[in-house]
């Protein structure tokens, strides 16, 4: 059956392990500590496209669905655009709520702030 | 597991003619822990009617309340017991009520009483297969869903009362024992119950879909199923799709609940203290229900949809109106049910921009939804119509559909949203669309199939008197429900008495629970005619309904596990071709080739069936041009 | 028992009487339940996001991992690592289970399904050992010691002459703070773990069902491929958490 032999295997499994080797070296490196600060969000990105690739891998080869048949590629594949979908949306909701818990911080400050001081006035 | 079952299925292809006494079937595997599909869906069919009528009663119970809040009733105490003290239905049982009432509607009759029944009972019929892929998984299923109707039914019997915060068990009322007496053991009960029914709901799910795509005799193309099966392929798609997040929005619920996580929970204070728990979203718990819960909705219309396009063209003796359309509109619906799921939380403090997006895709809803009514209404038009009980309930739920879904277009606009949500209106909107449009589905299925299930037709004057106090009952219920809504009366009150602005809805809402009884008091006809019928009904003979699908060519001896003696019929046509000029019956079933026919009938049929199509095609975009001019002109565009 | 019916209708493949994925009903029910599982997971991952999305704070995961038996501290994610190594080696030993079934070699499918359990069973301990390893540090699902804002806290303790141990213990106990993070790290690890558990016990019972030969006198070594399928998606599943919980 095409997609199963024995060299393929260990090449994908290499391939697999030079990827987690590379992701650990983006996020030890102690040269790069200003990079992973400073670009966090790159740096992160990086890590989740370096993961699907990895997935991948994992999916195509030691799931054999690259072999298989198109439309089984297809409705295996397609579905997930939905959790796509619905991470980007949850994920911006989480950033929203975040930004309502940064003013309720610094409202709850300024109430502090104010209640701190207002025996001062009088 | 699996293996089992392979054996099984292969013995099945294998020596499916000679197949009585074939096994040495015993009480126990004939009938209780039977692998046959046909036995399984009357399994089905049976608790799901079971659970419609305890469902049922428990609504007639809250109504009474909501239209008398001021009476009181002896034989309340003595069926309630501590929940109706003095007669009355107390507020937290009233809670438990109406939150057990939706489960038991939403997930165990409409989705697996009306999935699991013709699921099971139709793909392997209608498709020429002799069992569901694995009819081990299928045998699972079924008792999966009956432990767990078990456990919900036990959770209403526990000291504190069955959960009680809505069929959406949203936290932080349900994350919090403390919150009320129904957060308890009750509502730990209703989780393990969802649990266990989203394990059978899958395992029912796969099955379906492995069989539709595998086991279709020869000749059954994809474009030759019947429209039925196409509705179960989507809703099992659905259902494999969106009912795994509701299986990790629980887990998160039962960990908040037992190991005091907080991923629902924030800043919550109880009698002015602060709880530890603290930092969740009860937003996100939303999230995650309704990505299940608005495709949850489609899992129990399409369904009906299904039954009711085959039942439609049977009686109309003409071939379906826009098959390919149909086909069309339900993979519509079921993309468009993944990413809609937001209109349920315009009012919850979502991030507004999402509103936006939700609503925007909502409203898109209602072109398939539109392309679906057209052809129905397009099927019967000019048709010679027979009534049978099957079809009027199937013309009923074409109204129930078109009734309730207008009324989703409003909903669907967040700015009209945030003075219609959680009223009323809701209420009455997703009864008439879901609720009423679904049941009356499944009451067509049940008529329509009925000789299928049982070798016998259930009595048609009874089906008449069902059928009109059905009806009518389901109008007077829910359609009053549109104007208190309006006025800003909201769902889940225990009383309308407490505010000045309720009182003047008093007596439509005494209307409104008299109607409920009498709707109710009608079902217990199709009790009896179901069960009567099942042991004196007249003999059904083969094809009682002139049918076309290929259930109707399988003996109707239900003890043949293997559905067909000897070779399963192949199929050479659509299901649809009925008054095919030249024929000599008025309908050709499937597994009839071309050869066999008269040959002014071949030809003329090869021309009809072509026209049809083109004809199909232009009607399609006719009505969609349709749907969405009046999506424009609802949002304020207005062409020239 | 994929064959029954293909020869009926070779040539077109939607026709009916055939399979049109190439696949046995038990391999697509197998793919669609995967598919199903992997919403499940990622409704779990979704809720890790939105809430770490939606926090004023959350620990640095170079420090919450910091150490492997026998190195005590100061060795970031090395533990990790060396489970990820196990998960995917037993991957691909997995893979070459299902690839000697394909050539019917009863002897090597046992060989490598042997392996492939061993490397599930080494995952697990790893596991437990690193849970353990964070319970001894103070954590749990209702207690994260390595909440920001416990640190200045900490520090005061330890400069009233406690050591850091004690300290860290002291003010997870004591003062409120944000345990969302460890909360979702045991929820999902253990999830998931509880997935490597499941595919270990099945694993070993077809490894058994392989030696006694159940498959050779079926003639052919599908379920090995099926519970591969789960297998591979349980790795799939770690290479996500890893890069979640571990990396970002
Ligand atoms: C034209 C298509 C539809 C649109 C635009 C639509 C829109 C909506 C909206 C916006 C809501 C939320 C109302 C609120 O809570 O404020 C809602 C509720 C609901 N809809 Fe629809 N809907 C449509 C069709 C359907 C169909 C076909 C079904 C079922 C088969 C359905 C079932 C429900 C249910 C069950 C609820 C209430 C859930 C609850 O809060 O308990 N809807 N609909
Ligand atoms: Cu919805």
């Amino acid at each position: 059956m095409a997609g199963f032999d024995t060299k393929q295997i260990w090449k994908v499994f290499f391939i697999l392990l030079a990827i987690t080797v590379l992701e650990f070296l983006i996020a030890l490196t102690p040269a790069l500590e200003g990079i992973r600060t400073d670009y966090k969000l790159a740096v992160n990105l990086t890590y989740v496209v370096l993961t699907l690739f990895k997935a991948f891998y994992i999916i195509a080869y030691f799931m054999h669905l690259k072999f298989e048949k198109i439309n089984l590629i297809y409705s295996i594949a397609l579905p997930p655009v939905f959790v796509i979908y619905c991470i980007v949306l949850v994920l911006y909701e989480g950033g929203y709520w975040n930004g309502i818990r940064e003013e309720n911080v610094t409202s709850n400050q300024k109430i502090e702030q104010v209640e701190n001081h207002a025996p001062e006035h009088h | 597991m699996a293996h089992a079952a392979t054996a099984h299925h292969d013995h099945q292809a294998g020596h499916g003619h000679d197949d009585h006494g074939h096994h040495h079937e015993t009480f126990l595997s004939k009938y209780v822990f039977s692998m046959d599909h046909k036995m399984i869906a009357k399994q089905f069919l049976i608790t799901g009617i079971l659970m419609a009528f305890i469902g049922m009663l428990m609504s007639v119970i809250f109504r009474i309340q909501l239209g008398w809040p001021e009476g009181t009733y002896p034989w309340m105490e003595t069926l309630l017991g501590k929940w109706g003290k003095g007669g009355k239905l107390s507020p937290e049982f009233y809670m438990g009520l109406v939150t057990i009432h939706g489960t038991i509607m939403v997930f165990f009759v409409l989705t697996a009483g009306l999935s699991g029944t013709f699921s099971n009972l139709l793909i392997p019929l209608q498709l020429g297969a002799r069992d569901m892929a694995s009819p081990f998984i299928n045998m699972l299923s079924y008792w999966l869903f009956f432990v767990s109707t078990v456990l919900m039914l036990a959770s209403v019997f526990v000291e504190t009362g069955p959960a009680s915060g809505g069929w959406t068990v949203y936290p932080p009322l349900s994350a919090l024992p403390q919150a009320m007496s129904g957060s308890g053991l009750g509502m730990t009960l209703w989780l393990l119950s969802m649990t266990i029914f989203i394990a059978s709901s899958l395992m029912g799910s796969l099955n379906y879909i492995a069989t539709i795509l595998n086991m279709r005799t020869v000749g059954m193309k994809m474009t030759r199923m019947p429209l039925t099966i196409w509705a179960f392929l989507c809703t099992a798609i659905l259902g494999v799709l969106s009912f795994p997040v509701l299986l990790s929005a629980a887990v998160l619920l039962t960990f908040d609940r037992l190991f005091h996580t907080s991923f629902y929970l924030n800043e919550i204070y109880i009698a002015g203290a602060p709880l530890a728990q603290t930092g969740g979203s009860a937003i996100l718990y939303q999230h995650l229900f309704w990505f299940l819960g608005h495709p949850e909705v489609y899992i129990i219309l399409m369904p009906a949809l299904g039954l009711t396009s085959e039942v439609i063209a049977t009686n109309s003796r003409k071939p379906i109106f826009g098959y390919r359309a149909m086909i069309g509109s339900l993979l519509g619906i079921s993309v468009l049910s993944f990413i809609v799921w937001g209109h349920h939380m315009f009012m919850t403090g979502m991030n507004p921009f999402l509103g936006n997006v939700f609503m925007i895709l909502t409203l898109v809803i209602a072109v398939p939804s539109a392309v679906k009514t057209f052809n129905y209404l397009a099927t019967l038009w000019k048709g010679s119509i027979h009534m049978t009980p099957a079809m009027l309930f199937a013309i009923g739920l074409v109204s129930m559909f078109i009734s309730g879904g207008l009324t989703g277009i409003w909903l669907g606009n967040a700015a009209l949203d945030i003075n219609l949500h959680d009223t009323y209106f809701v209420v009455a909107h997703f009864h008439l669309v879901m609720g009423a449009a679904s049941i009356f589905g499944m009451l067509a299925g049940v008529y329509h199939w009925f000789p299928r299930m049982f070798g016998r037709v259930m009595n048609a004057r009874l089906g008449y008197l069902h059928f009109w106090l059905t009806l009518a009952s389901a109008y007077m219920v829910f359609f009053p429900m549109h104007f208190i809504g309006m006025d800003g009366v909201p769902r889940r009150y225990y009383s309308f008495t407490e505010f000045e602005y309720m009182k003047p809805w008093l007596d439509l809402n005494k209307f409104i629970s008299i109607s409920a009884i009498l709707g109710s008091v009608a079902q217990f006809v199709f009790l009896y005619n179901f069960f009567n019928s099942i042991f004196r009904g007249e003999k059904s003979g083969q094809n009682p309904w002139k049918a076309n699908t290929l259930e109707w060519t399988a003996p109707m001896d239900v003890r043949l596990h293997g559905n067909w003696p000897g070779d399963i019929p192949h199929v050479y046509r659509w299901p649809y071709d009925y008054s095919v000029p030249g024929a000599v019956d008025d309908f050709i079933p499937q597994n009839v080739s071309d050869d066999e026919l008269p040959e002014a009938a071949r030809s003329v049929n090869r021309e009809q069936t072509l026209a049809a199509e083109a004809a199909n095609q232009e009607k399609k975009e006719e009505a969609s041009t349709l749907a969405f001019s009046s999506l424009f002109s609802k949002l304020g565009f207005r062409k020239g | 028992m994929s064959t029954h019916s293909v020869a009926a209708n070779e040539g077109k493949i939607w026709d009916g009487g055939n399979e049109p994925f190439g696949a046995s009903y038990g391999k697509l029910m197998m793919w669609f339940f995967l598919l199903s599982d992997a919403f499940t997971f990622t409704a779990l991952l979704l809720g890790y996001g939105a809430l770490r999305f939606s926090a004023l704070n959350w620990a640095d995961p170079d420090v919450v991992f910091q150490s492997a038996p026998g190195i005590e501290s100061g060795a970031p994610l090395v533990f990790v690592g060396i489970m990820t190594f196990i998960l995917i080696m037993s991957s691909v030993t997995m893979v070459l289970a299902v690839e000697a079934g394909h050539r019917n070699s009863k002897s090597e499918v046992v060989k490598w399904m042997i392996w492939t359990v061993i490397g599930g069973a080494m995952f697990l301990g790893c596991q437990a050992w690193e849970w353990t390893h964070l319970f001894s540090e103070g954590a749990s699902i209702t207690k994260n010691p390595f909440a920001p804002e416990l640190v200045p806290y900490i520090e005061k303790f330890v400069s009233q002459g406690m050591s850091h141990h004690e300290a860290t213990l002291k003010a997870v106990n004591e003062i409120p703070h944000n345990y969302e993070f460890t909360s979702l790290f045991f929820t999902i690890t253990g999830f998931h773990g509880f997935h490597v558990f499941s595919g270990v016990v099945i694993n070993i019972v077809i490894t058994i069902n392989a030696m006694v030969g159940t498959y050779q006198r079926r003639g052919h070594y599908e379920m090995i491929e099926k519970v591969g399928l789960y297998w591979h998606f349980v790795d799939l599943v770690w290479v996500f958490v890893f890069t979640f919980f571990y990396l970002v």
